[in-house]
């Protein structure tokens, strides 16, 4: 399974994260499993984002993706849904905002407001390093937290 | 210098008799007719000599006691050694003085019969001479007794005053028989009067004999020289026959007259006598070859033997043949006066004795009666009859007996109070009288102001004591008050000590009751703690029930429309997790709370249990103090009511000491009254 951002399907399934610092979604094809949190290092999106992770302590899951031949631990932070989102309810994220914010794909509607960033896996593998790129197993980064 | 009385005596006496051995010597011989011969002076100075050494030595006999008392210390002067001292100083005088008369005729007595044992052709004495030397001797007797025994008595004076002033220190009594000074001088009297008067009768006896001796003398050469003269005449007239009748003559006239021719008496008479005196004969003889004519006159011999030559061949002898003797007028003379002196003088000494010591008596008698009666107003004046020491002694006594009667005057006014007494006179008496007076009437001053400040004292006392007994009263009310409320305290510190009793009891009940819900909350929360792990082990299955239910929810997204089903049922059971999950949170959260409250419960309980810990403590101290306050307040209850007997006691104490005070106030005033009978001089007022 694997879905272009820039494509604007026509239903896409979400999965949306909401946690008390922001809500992200990743398309819910990309995620192979959730898994509880552990002390295998992970992705803190939010951070990614620029989002600054909220003191307040929440629920932590685990998203495994498999992209490009790769597996990605994305960190979740909040309650996690899973959402269809018609073709109306994503809006591609306008150019501006697009250099500013590489690893969203999407800006999805939320009652009419966009609200919720989706962020493109594939951009999330290239601004780790690109496909080829084989990152260790365990890789360890200074943003990559633990539950 | 002498410094022993038996030296001073001896000094004295011999002095005094060396002073008159002289001439009683002189004039013993003169008594003797022994003349200027030396032999008898000689004898009698080496017996008068050998007199005093006698008497010497008696003397140290006698005054012997008296010699160890004075060398004994002052200390040791026993009773005894002083009566030994004083018995021999009484008795000496008049042994003294009859031996002292003894010695002297000794002394005469064996000069006389030394004298007359030279022999007639020495010393010729006539036979009177013993009657004369008698009578000498008994006047030496009188004449040393004379002066011995008053010398004695005058010598011993100072020394018996010594022992009497020691016996009366002592206070004992001196061994001394009672003597009379009438007789003493009767004594010194008949010898003061036989002395000198048996001196001059043994003198004039002596003198008689003399002066016989001499008439016969004188009246044998008288003879001799008639007889020769009237044998003159009458050879030239009438021849023998004259001579016979001239012979006869004289024979009547008591004279052996006889003719010494050729040696032959010419009388018969004449013959016998030469014959029988034949140194006469040989006297006659040889006198009448040499002389014309001659005397044989000797005082011892009877005969005195004149003779006188006639003519060559003729010599008249005279002989008188008269013993020598005094008139028996002066012998007769002699007795009367002796007999009329040893009356006369003791009338005379009797006299004087009494002159003497009739005043002296008198002063006796008034001394004895101031001593054992002290009635001085009876005694009146001793009579002075006469200005010589005696009468001078007697107004002494007078001054004295005045002076005892103004100081009895003036102690009879004492008596009576009146202190204005004066008493006159210089000495010691009057001043220490005066001095007393003085210091009387300053004591009586003290003791009346003394009195009156007593007084004053008495009343401030019994005022005080009034107020004192009056405050001791209300302050043995106020005991019995305290004393109850005491009680009453202690009652209530009784209730108090029950109740704390059970407020220790409920304290230690809840003690017990906070420990017991701890342990029920801890057990509780223990429970709590139990549902947590076990709401955990919930929440964690509704956590993975929901990622199990995400999964399937995922997976049911992957498979599409196929999935739908399953998505729902995934949904479902993701709800249902959620569900349970948000349960799980409310009983966590109410467990959490159960937990909260049940710690705040413990340490609710925590407090309460402190509470109640400290509750009992307090409750415990409580008791405790409570007990003690009881028992204080028993002890001080008790007090109380020792301090309300003691108050009680004082009140009786102060009533008694006001008591006191009244009669000392009586006391002082009576004391003041009675110093008021004493009337001071003026000026002391």
């Amino acid at each position: 399974m694997s879905a272009s951002a820039e494509a604007r399907p026509q239903a896409t399934a979400l999965l949306t994260i909401r946690g008390a610092s922001g809500a992200w979604a990743v398309p819910s094809s990309a995620v192979s499993s959730i898994e509880p949190c552990s002390d295998a290092p992970c992705i803190d999106v939010l951070t990614r984002l620029g989002i600054t992770a909220s003191a307040v302590p929440e629920a932590a899951r685990v998203l495994v993706l498999h992209v490009a031949g790769r597996e990605l631990r994305l960190l979740a932070r909040g309650a996690l849904a899973l959402n269809e989102a018609g073709p109306d309810s994503l809006l591609p994220l306008p150019r501006a905002l697009a250099l500013s914010a590489p690893l969203v794909s999407h800006v999805a509607l939320v009652d009419g407001k966009p609200s919720i960033f989706v962020v493109s896996p594939e951009r999330l593998l290239l601004a780790l390093g690109g496909p080829s790129s084989v990152p260790p197993p365990f890789e360890t980064l200074p943003e990559a937290p633990s539950c | 210098m002498l410094k022993t009385l038996t030296l001073r005596s001896i000094v004295t006496y011999a002095v005094l008799d060396l002073l008159f051995a002289p001439f009683v010597i002189l004039a013993f011989t003169q008594l003797l007719g022994t003349g200027g011969s030396t032999d008898p002076m000689l004898t009698l100075a080496l017996l008068t000599a050998a007199k005093v050494a006698a008497w010497a030595t008696y003397l140290s006999y006698e005054l012997s006691p008296w010699e160890r008392f004075a060398r004994t210390a002052v200390k040791g002067r026993s009773a005894e050694l002083t009566q030994a001292a004083d018995r021999c100083l009484q008795t000496l005088p008049l042994r003294f003085g009859i031996f002292y008369g003894f010695t002297w005729i000794a002394t005469y007595a064996i000069g006389f019969m030394l004298v007359k044992g030279y022999g007639p052709e020495r010393m010729p004495l006539p036979p009177q001479a013993d009657n004369a030397v008698g009578i000498l001797c008994a006047a030496v007797f009188f004449g040393g007794f004379a002066f011995a025994y008053p010398l004695a008595s005058t010598l011993t004076a100072d020394a018996a005053s010594e022992c009497s002033a020691l016996a009366r220190a002592g206070r004992y009594s001196l061994d001394r028989r009672p003597s009379s000074l009438q007789l003493r001088i009767a004594a010194v009297a008949i010898s003061l009067g036989l002395g000198p008067m048996l001196w001059m009768v043994a003198l004039g006896y002596i003198k008689q004999v003399e002066s016989s001796h001499s008439q016969r003398v004188t009246q044998t050469a008288l003879a001799s020289s008639e007889l020769a003269l009237a044998l003159e005449t009458v050879d030239r007239a009438r021849g023998d026959a004259g001579t016979d009748a001239v012979l006869a003559g004289f024979q009547k006239r008591n004279i052996e007259a006889f003719v010494l021719s050729a040696g032959k008496p010419s009388t018969e008479a004449g013959s016998r006598l030469l014959s029988a005196d034949p140194d006469l004969q040989a006297w006659l003889q040889a006198e009448a070859a040499h002389g014309a004519s001659g005397l044989r006159a000797r005082i011892d011999l009877p005969r005195v033997v004149g003779f006188h030559r006639v003519d060559v061949e003729r010599v008249a002898v005279a002989v008188v043949n008269t013993p020598v003797s005094a008139s028996s007028s002066f012998v007769w003379s002699s007795i009367v006066f002796t007999i009329l002196v040893c009356v006369w003088a003791p009338v005379c000494a009797y006299a004087l004795g009494r002159a003497v010591s009739r005043p002296i008596g008198k002063l006796t008698a008034i001394s004895q009666r101031i001593v054992e009666q002290g009635d001085l107003k009876e005694i009146g004046t001793v009579p002075v009859a006469t200005n010589d020491e005696i009468g001078v002694l007697t107004e002494r006594v007078n001054d004295v007996l005045d002076l005892m009667r103004d100081v009895s005057v003036a102690a009879h006014a004492i008596a009576k109070g009146d202190l204005r007494a004066v008493v006159d006179g210089t000495g010691e008496l009057p001043d220490s009288f005066r001095g007393m007076l003085e210091s009387l009437r300053g004591m009586v001053l003290q003791i009346r102001e003394t009195a009156v400040d007593l007084a004053s004292a008495a009343a401030e006392i019994f005022a005080a004591s009034q107020e004192q007994e009056a405050a001791a009263a209300s302050q043995s009310s106020a005991m019995v008050e305290i004393s109850r409320t005491m009680d009453s305290l202690s009652e209530s510190a009784a209730h108090v000590s029950d109740a704390v009793q059970g407020v220790l009891g409920n304290a230690e009940r809840t003690l017990h009751n906070t420990d017991d819900m701890v342990r029920r909350i801890g057990e509780l929360t223990g429970h709590a703690n139990r549902i947590g792990e076990i709401l955990e082990v919930i929440r964690d299955i509704a956590d993975r029930s929901d990622l199990l239910a995400l999964n399937g929810s995922l997976e049911a997204s992957h498979a599409g429309e196929g999935g739908r089903g399953f998505a729902l049922v995934a949904s479902e059971m993701r709800r249902l997790a959620e569900r349970v999950t948000a349960s799980v949170s409310d009983v966590k959260k109410l467990v959490s709370d159960i937990r909260d409250s049940g710690s705040s419960t413990v340490m609710a309980t925590e407090e309460s249990k402190k509470l109640a810990e400290g509750t009992t403590d307090a409750a415990r101290q409580i008791t405790f103090v409570t007990q003690q306050q009881r028992s204080g307040t028993e002890q001080v209850s008790q007090s109380i009511k020792g301090i309300a007997d003691v108050v009680s006691q004082a009140v009786s104490a102060t009533s008694q000491t006001r008591t006191s005070a009244q009669g000392l106030k009586t006391q002082a005033d009576r004391l003041s009254a009675l110093v008021k009978r004493f009337e001071l001089t003026p000026e002391v007022h």
